[in-house]
Parts: C-alpha cells; sequence; structure tokens
C-alpha cells in the first residue's frame, strides 16, 4: 500500500536517528536549536521582511533609499572610514608590541604583558566621558600644552578644541581599548609558531625582515585576520564611544536614534541590516583568508623557547616604550578615577578638589542603586544561561553526539560576525507589543542578549575543557554503572569546572560592561543596566558626569577583579578570555 | 559468573569494516585471551562487549541476557583501562566505591566491598591517596580493584599491563591469574603480546583483520595452529609453501624450497598434488654434524649468515633454497659464524597448515 510505504519511510530516518544517537540528546540539541531560531534569526528575518515589504508588496526600494539618502549614504561611509582607520592603527600598535614581548626577554615581562590587559577593564565609552572633560578647551590637556609654552595661556582662542575633530577623537579611544585584543590574538598565533620553521628559513639563507616577510608575518596571518575582523566589526559597530563625544555621524549612533523614534521603521530596518552584512562580510572574507594558510601545530614534546635577549640599547628603551603605550592607554581610565574623586577640575592639570560625594551619590540615588541591582540581576541570569547554552553546544560539538552538533557549533559563533547592535534592533522591532516587549520590561531579552553576545567565548571556553577532559573516564565510569546524566555531573563536570568558572567570570563581567544592548534595550529608569545609568548621567548637567565616572570606576572595579578571579580559577593566562 | 556469546557480530567504523562475522563463545569462568596485533578489531571488540558502541549486525549474549542493545551502565561489566582511567579528582577510595555508589548500594556495604577489593590488590593502606601519587603499578591495581569490586558478570582488560615496566608486567601476570581463578569471573583480556595470552590464558582467540582465525588454548594454537598467520603471531616460526608428493601411513611427503620434507599425518585430508603451507618453530631444528649425517631424513642444508646471541639460547640465521630460516639452539654455539650448516627436523614437528585457511591466504 503507498500509504504504508510513505508513511514507513517517514518514521525509518527518525526511528534511525533515536537508534544512533540519544534522544535526551537530540532534544537537548534541538531547545539550542529553538534558543538561535527565536532569539537570533527572528529578529533579523522580521528586520529582512519589514526592510523588503511596503504597502503595495516586495521591494528594494528602502535599501535603494539609503544609497540616495546623501546623509545615510555619508553616515556608512564614515563609519567604514573609521573602523579602517581602527583596524590599521590598532594592528600597527599591536603587531610590534606582540612580537617584542612574545620573541624577546624583556624586563619585568610578565608585568607588562598583564597591564596590557589594563585598558579592557573599561568600555571605551565611560572613559570617553572622562577625556570629553580632558579634552575640553578649558580641561587638562590643553593646560599641560599651556605648562609646556605650546599653547598662550592669556589667548584662549589658541587653545586646541579638540572635540572639534570627533573622527580622530573616537579612533585613538577605539585603538586604546582595542590594542590588548590585537596584542592577544597576535601574541597567541606567534608563540604557535613552531620554531624550527624559522630556524630552518634562517639555515636557508633568510634573516631579519626578510625572515620576517618571507615566513613569520604569512604563517601567523591566520591571527592577524582574526584579529582585524574582530576590530573591524567591533570599531564599525561601537556605539557608546561615537555617541558620548556627539559624533552623530556614524551609522550606529544614528541606529540608535532611529530606536528612540519609532516602532515601526523599515528604512531604518533596511540600513540596520545593511551594517549586518558589512560586519558579516568582513567575518566571512576573514575568515577566508585565515583559511589559506594550513594551521600550523608545534611538533609535541617540543616547548617555544625561542627567547632572544634584545641589543643592549634596547633592553631598557624597548620595555619604556611598552610601559608609555601602556600608560597613554589607561589615561581615560586614570581620566575617570580622576573624575569620579572631583569637585572642580578647570583651567588646571589635575583636580584641585577631592571627594568621596559621587561615590556616596551613588548609594543614594535610585538611578543608580538600582542599576547596579538591575545589572547584577541581568549579568547573572545571563551568565547562567550561557553557561547552560555553552556547555550544552560544547558538548554536543566535542563529543559529536548528534548529527547536527557542528552546526550548532557554527551558529554560537555567528554573534562574532552579526554585532550586538544589529541584534538588540532586531529585538526591539521584533519584540515590541509581545509579551518580551522591551518598552515595558526588557528583563528578558537583556538576559538573553547579553548571553547571546558572550556566547562565541562560552563555547570556546567549554569546549577546551571537554577537549581536555578525557573521554575514556567517561566511559569508565558509564561501565562502572553510570547513566550518562550521572556520568557528566560526577566525571565531566569536575574535570571542566576551572574552564567553566573562568568562562562564567568574563562572561558576568562582560553583561555587567555591555553597552550596545543596554542602551537600546531599555527604555525605562527602572530597568536601567549600569551601562545606560552611566550614559543617561553622563548626558544631565552638574554633577551628572562625575557619577557616572564614579559609575564607572565601580565597574572597572568589577571587571579587573573579575578578570584577575577568572584567571587565578583556571590558572590560565589572562588573554585567553578574549582571544578566538 | 555467565558465558559471553557473540553470534555474527559485524561492525563498520567510518565506512571500514573493522570485525566480519565474528562469532565466539567464552565460557563462564573463563580467562579468555583475545590476541592481535594492532589494528585487528581486538580493541573494537572489546569496546562492542563494553558496549560503548553497537554491532551493525549481530547479537551478544550474556548468558542468556541479550545485551546488545543495552546502554554500557547497564551491561554489569566493567572495565580496565589501557591507561587506567583513574578519576583524578577522587582518591583510590573513591575510585573503587563509584561504581558501587552508582549502584546506590549501602555505605556500609560500600565501605566492606572497597576494603575487601583494595585487600585484593594489596593497596588498603594507599585508600586516600589520589591517582597521582600513585605509581604506575600502583594505578593499574586501583583500576583493577576499581572493576572487581562492582563484582561485574563480565570483566573486561584493554591490554591492561601495556604501560608497566618489564619486571612489573611480569610480576602482574602472575597476580591477575590469581585473582582471576579466585574470583572466577568471566573474563576477557585484549592484547598483542603473546607471551601474555600464552603464559595466562585458558582459551584464546587469534584475531587479525576483522575475523577470529583461530579458538582454542595456548597449547594448540601454538602447537597446530590453522593458518599461516596465527602460525607466525604466536611465537617465531619458519613456514614454507609447499606441494604434496605422496603420502603413506607414516607421514606425507612435501616439496619445498629447502627440499623435500616428511611430515607427521595431518588431522585434515590430503590429496597428492595439493599444495599447502609446512611450519616448524625455530625451536624445534636442530643443527647436526657431519658424522650425524647420514642416518638421518628431513635433512636441510643452507649457510649460515648471522649468529644472535640471546643469553639462555643462540638464534641462528641460515638460508637455503633461497629463503631464510630461524634456529633457536639451546646450548652455547661453539660453532663457525659462516658457513654450511645441516639441519634436521622430526616429522612430528612438521606442522602442515591447510591452504584454504579463514583469512584466505
Amino acid at each position: 500500500m503507498p500509504q504504508k510505504t510513505f508513511a514507513s519511510s517517514l518514521l525509518t530516518p527518525l526511528t534511525g536517528l533515536s537508534r544512533r544517537y540519544a534522544p535526551s540528546l537530540l532534544l537537548l540539541g534541538l531547545a539550542v536549536l529553538i534558543v538561535f531560531v527565536a532569539f537570533l534569526f527572528y529578529p533579523i528575518f522580521f528586520l529582512l521582511i519589514g526592510a523588503l515589504k511596503d504597502p503595495q508588496g516586495w521591494t528594494l526600494g528602502y535599501f535603494l533609499t539609503l544609497f540616495r539618502d546623501p546623509e545615510l549614504a555619508e553616515a556608512v561611509q564614515i563609519s567604514l572610514l573609521l573602523a579602517s582607520a581602527t583596524t590599521v592603527l590598532t594592528l600597527l600598535v599591536a603587531v610590534p608590541v606582540a612580537f617584542f614581548l612574545v620573541r624577546y626577554r624583556i624586563l619585568g615581562r610578565s608585568l607588562l604583558s598583564l597591564l596590557i590587559l589594563g585598558p579592557m577593564i573599561l568600555p571605551p565609552f565611560v572613559g570617553a566621558i572622562a577625556v570629553r572633560h580632558l579634552l575640553a578647551r578649558a580641561g587638562p590637556l590643553n593646560q599641560v600644552l599651556i605648562a609646556l609654552h605650546i599653547l598662550d595661556p592669556q589667548d584662549p582662542n589658541s587653545w586646541i578644541s579638540w572635540l572639534d575633530y570627533p573622527f580622530w577623537m573616537t579612533v585613538i579611544l577605539q585603538v586604546l581599548h582595542f590594542f590588548p585584543i590585537a596584542y592577544l590574538n597576535i601574541a597567541a598565533a606567534l608563540s604557535r609558531l613552531d620554531p624550527t620553521i624559522e630556524e630552518a628559513a634562517r639555515s636557508l639563507g633568510a634573516s631579519g625582515w626578510r625572515l620576517i616577510r618571507t615566513v613569520t608575518l604569512p604563517l601567523i596571518s591566520p591571527g592577524l585576520f582574526a584579529a582585524a575582523s574582530l576590530l573591524f566589526i567591533l570599531s564599525f559597530t561601537d556605539l557608546g564611544t561615537p555617541l558620548v563625544l556627539h559624533y552623530h555621524k556614524v551609522v550606529s549612533v544614528r541606529i540608535f536614534h532611529l530606536v528612540e523614534t519609532a516602532v515601526e521603521n523599515p528604512p531604518g530596518y533596511a540600513l540596520v541590516l545593511l551594517v549586518m552584512i558589512i560586519s558579516v562580510v568582513a567575518f566571512l572574507v576573514a575568515k577566508r583568508l585565515m583559511e589559506r594558510v594550513p594551521i600550523q601545530t608545534l611538533p609535541s614534546g617540543r616547548s617555544v623557547s625561542d627567547e632572544k635577549d634584545l641589543p643592549p640599547a634596547l633592553r631598557w628603551a624597548l620595555p619604556a616604550i611598552v610601559f608609555c603605550l601602556i600608560f597613554v592607554s589607561l589615561i581615560p581610565h586614570i581620566a575617570v578615577l580622576l573624575t569620579a574623586l572631583s569637585d572642580r577640575w578647570a583651567m588646571t592639570i589635575l583636580p584641585d578638589v577631592w571627594t568621596f560625594r559621587h561615590f556616596q551619590a551613588l548609594m543614594e540615588r535610585p538611578l543608580t542603586l538600582q542599576s547596579i541591582q538591575n545589572s547584577l540581576f541581568y549579568s547573572t541570569f545571563s551568565t547562567l544561561l550561557d553557561l547552560v547554552l555553552g556547555l550544552a553546544i560544547a558538548y554536543l560539538a566535542v563529543r559529536r553526539s548528534i548529527p547536527f552538533a557542528h552546526w550548532l557549533d557554527s551558529l554560537a559563533m555567528l554573534p562574532l560576525a552579526i554585532p550586538g547592535l544589529v541584534v538588540a534592533f532586531g529585538y526591539v522591532a521584533a519584540f515590541s507589543n509581545t509579551v518580551l516587549d522591551p518598552r515595558k520590561n526588557p528583563s528578558v531579552l537583556l538576559i538573553i542578549a547579553y548571553a547571546i553576545r558572550r556566547l562565541p567565548y562560552m563555547v570556546r571556553a567549554c569546549s577546551a575543557g571537554l577537549r581536555q577532559a578525557s573521554e575514556t573516564l567517561e566511559e569508565a565510569s558509564q561501565s562502572l554503572g553510570a547513566s550518562p546524566l550521572k556520568t557528566f555531573f560526577w566525571i565531566t563536570l569536575p574535570q571542566i569546572l576551572p574552564h567553566l568558572i573562568a568562562g562564567a567570570v568574563m562572561a558576568f563581567a562582560f553583561a555587567m560592561l555591555e553597552v550596545a544592548d543596554s542602551l537600546i534595550l531599555a527604555f525605562d529608569e527602572a530597568h536601567y543596566p549600569m551601562t545606560k545609568a552611566i550614559y543617561a548621567l553622563a548626558n544631565r548637567l552638574g554633577d551628572g558626569p562625575r557619577i557616572a565616572s564614579a559609575m564607572g570606576v565601580i565597574g572597572m572595579a568589577i571587571l579587573g577583579l573579575s578578570l584577575f578571579l577568572s584567571v587565578k580559577v583556571s590558572g590560565r593566562a589572562a588573554g585567553e578570555a578574549f582571544r578566538l | 559468573m555467565v558465558t559471553v556469546f557473540l553470534d555474527r557480530v559485524r561492525k563498520s567504523l567510518d565506512g571500514t569494516l573493522v570485525l566480519t562475522e565474528v562469532t565466539l563463545e567464552i565460557k563462564a569462568g573463563e580467562f579468555f585471551f583475545i590476541l592481535g596485533p594492532s589494528g585487528s578489531g581486538k580493541t573494537t571488540l572489546l569496546r562492542l562487549l563494553a558496549g560503548f558502541i553497537r554491532p551493525d549486525f549481530g547479537r551478544i549474549y550474556f548468558g542468556d541476557r541479550d545485551v546488545t542493545d543495552l546502554p554500557p551502565h547497564r551491561r554489569e561489566v566493567a572495565l580496565v583501562f589501557q591507561n587506567y582511567a583513574l578519576f583524578p579528582h577522587m582518591t583510590v577510595w573513591g575510585n573503587v566505591a563509584y561504581g558501587l555508589r552508582m549502584r546506590k548500594l549501602s555505605k556500609k556495604v560500600i565501605r566492606e566491598r572497597v576494603a575487601e577489593a583494595l585487600e585484593l590488590v594489596q593497596l588498603a593502606d594507599l585508600a586516600n591517596r589520589y591517582p597521582s601519587q600513585l605509581s604506575g603499578g600502583q594505578q593499574q591495581r586501583v583500576a583493577l580493584a576499581r572493576a572487581i569490586a562492582v563484582q561485574p558478570q563480565v570483566l573486561l582488560l584493554d591490554e591492561p599491563l601495556s604501560n608497566l615496566d618489564v619486571q612489573l608486567r611480569l610480576e602482574m601476570r602472575g597476580e591477575l591469574k590469581r585473582l582471576q581463578r579466585r574470583l572466577n569471573i568471566t573474563t576477557l583480556f585484549v592484547t598483542h603480546d603473546q607471551k601474555e595470552a600464552l603464559s595466562m590464558a585458558d582459551r584464546l582467540a587469534v584475531l587479525n583483520s576483522g575475523r577470529i582465525l583461530q579458538v582454542g588454548t595456548p597449547t594448540e594454537l601454538y602447537r597446530f595452529p590453522k593458518d599461516p598467520f596465527v602460525a607466525q603471531f604466536l611465537g617465531d616460526a619458519n613456514v614454507w609453501e609447499g606441494t604434496v608428493l605422496s603420502q603413506n601411513a607414516d607421514g606425507v611427503q612435501i616439496q619445498t624450497a629447502v627440499g623435500i620434507l616428511t611430515c607427521s599425518p595431518p588431522d585434515f585430508p590430503v590429496q597428492v598434488g595439493q599444495s599447502l603451507f609446512v611450519m616448524v618453530r625455530p625451536e624445534d631444528l636442530q643443527v647436526i654434524t657431519s658424522d650425524q649425517l647420514s642416518s638421518r631424513s628431513n635433512l636441510i642444508t643452507g649457510s649460515l649468515t648471522n649468529v644472535t646471541y640471546l643469553g639462555e639460547a643462540t638464534e641462528l640465521t641460515v638460508q637455503s633454497g633461497g629463503t631464510t630460516i630461524k634456529v633457536l639452539h639451546w646450548k652455547v654455539w661453539n660453532g663457525v659464524e659462516r658457513g654450511t650448516l645441516t639441519l634436521v627436523v622430526a616429522p612430528k614437528d612438521l606442522r602442515l597448515i591447510p591452504p584454504n585457511s579463514p583469512d584466505g591466504s
């Protein structure tokens, strides 16, 4: 009978699946998939449909207006330029630093390689709040220049209005903030390099710059491309820095203002999608370039101890230069700290009136206290969600226990390519007027958005743990009578716990200081997370920026402490939390 | 105590056939060995029995229980891994108690059985150590204690001695054998070390390319191999191709590369003109001096090309009829280093191996 054969032909693969794979794991994979579909694909799909449809039917009109509107076209152009400038400059700073710190025996290297992570403990836009003050016409920077007799103290007209150059100010702040990320990726690539290859090249007559150009750089190019794509996307979609510097010409800020204006906004959808497409293309191009170079692995049993001594002239100079660089990159942090601790800071290089008042204000104002509570709440749950998702994906992918596991793994990497800005905007568009409406209560969406943002790193951390965890131990446990679930809790979990804790601490810290999702998804003060509260305060007159800075200090303390804890617990190099 | 029965078990991994129709019966309480070179499929066989993988075809029975589709934790087997797979985050005690805890036994019973198992392997005083604080031999014993503590129906051992040094390995052989006798658990031991198999096994199966070539006691397999591979894998063997010239009540005359040899009648029928293999162990070849020559048959003349001193014996390498012959000389070799040599072998020490052996060679 034809019906019977049809029915059985449908059932055969299903029963086959459940015979080969544990049904509970299939269900787990399916659940993870549903999360992706609901909170990554659906919002983007919603934007796509919105951008391609007008009352008359399907259209490309909204995309075309993007290019016809000179302001929008300019915004895209500026953002692309900004991202390119930031990427190139960051790499120019990071590559030499990584090279010297990895390859040479440098005085105080362990201290330097720890300090170099400093810039990352503060979202760049918080730094920008204080830097805005630093760069004011009557601000400390011009005062320094006056003290150095470069500017004339009597003639305010000669003083430089730094903030009239928001493009370069944004680039500089981004470079200072991002160069540790680039440094970590490149340093990792360099230390993975098999030293015998360079030795071979040297024995064949290559040396110096020729050796670097023909052998070293090509071999670390995967790390370079990875860093470049990461930087480009981060810079291209950075919302906080230009927003605080009042640089409204960039795409991210325009998108931010779009959210505030309208719920339904097809041209806005098109703009957001364009941003996403550019980011995804950047990601894919980098990925393709990375794959052109076969992965180098160190021959086992040989450790990299290829450190060279510096020539005497550079033995002191080089660490000093790196230290200066780190100091410059920490200026925003110092500025935040000084702003938070000062009452008056004008016409002088350092503040002249010091106070703890702003920290006290943090505890007294409902907005600040509430926002800290909110952030703790959101971050705790997003970390838990991250742990569950990350662990599930890593387990399924590493143990290959279900057929579409490698897919899930690739899906988990998507947040690297799809900017937070895009996802957050998609949430506002797609979930308005539903139970999840962020205008009513953004808690659920914020928790999910934070979790998804940090998911690639969490999956990496969990996979690394699982790869090191011995599968034989799991088999031993099962053959001793433990069910797969018991085996997971008794044997697998204890082995990967350090990785999990390290991953979780970092997920928590980054959720506390996440910018784009927080700024876009939180609409009313009662639900503001810390970063949005900082932003809101920074724009208030009076003590606003100072209280915002005080909150920034709290944020720095949280992230700094988390980084420290994560290193302590996992015993891994601090950098691994930021590396891919 | 159960019998283990594999019924036409077939398994492919990543598209290559690893086991072809393995049928095997292991008797209750038997110390059974699977012997095979690496890549022969012996680990796959073990993992099938443990339940980590399922056969593509065929069934597996423990007693009259069909366990083919049972997950590992419900099979009542215990596995001792090659690298021991001790849980690094648990003490020796915790490791041994693990399987008992999973069986939800009472605290009292667990304490008793852990103590008993540790006593058996003489590790009672190390119960509170962690695996990383133990020597290789001690870890090995913990792995064993952990496996026997759960009183499994079947004990599986995956080359458990291969990571030990020579001295310890020899000691453990005796100890394992005594322990197995005492516990009387049906035990399957997988190894590529023929000495291990010959010295410990009640019975063994030789596995090659996913096929079981022969099953039997160590003596049977060593003395009466039914396959050239078995002959060569169990100790050294000289194997020649030959053609049957004639046969009578005294034996069979075979034409080989080293001359005409007379063998005792085999346990299978042969025909004149049939081609088959002739096998002789190096220790069954004797070197004779020229004055003993005339009275003997089954003489092989060749030239000595190498003398290797082994300590208790000397190995001679002899070239004859285009083949290389190994001879084990049990006395100190006082003869020449090079030159012509005559060997003799008794008809009863020449083994005939049928050509259409299971693996087709």
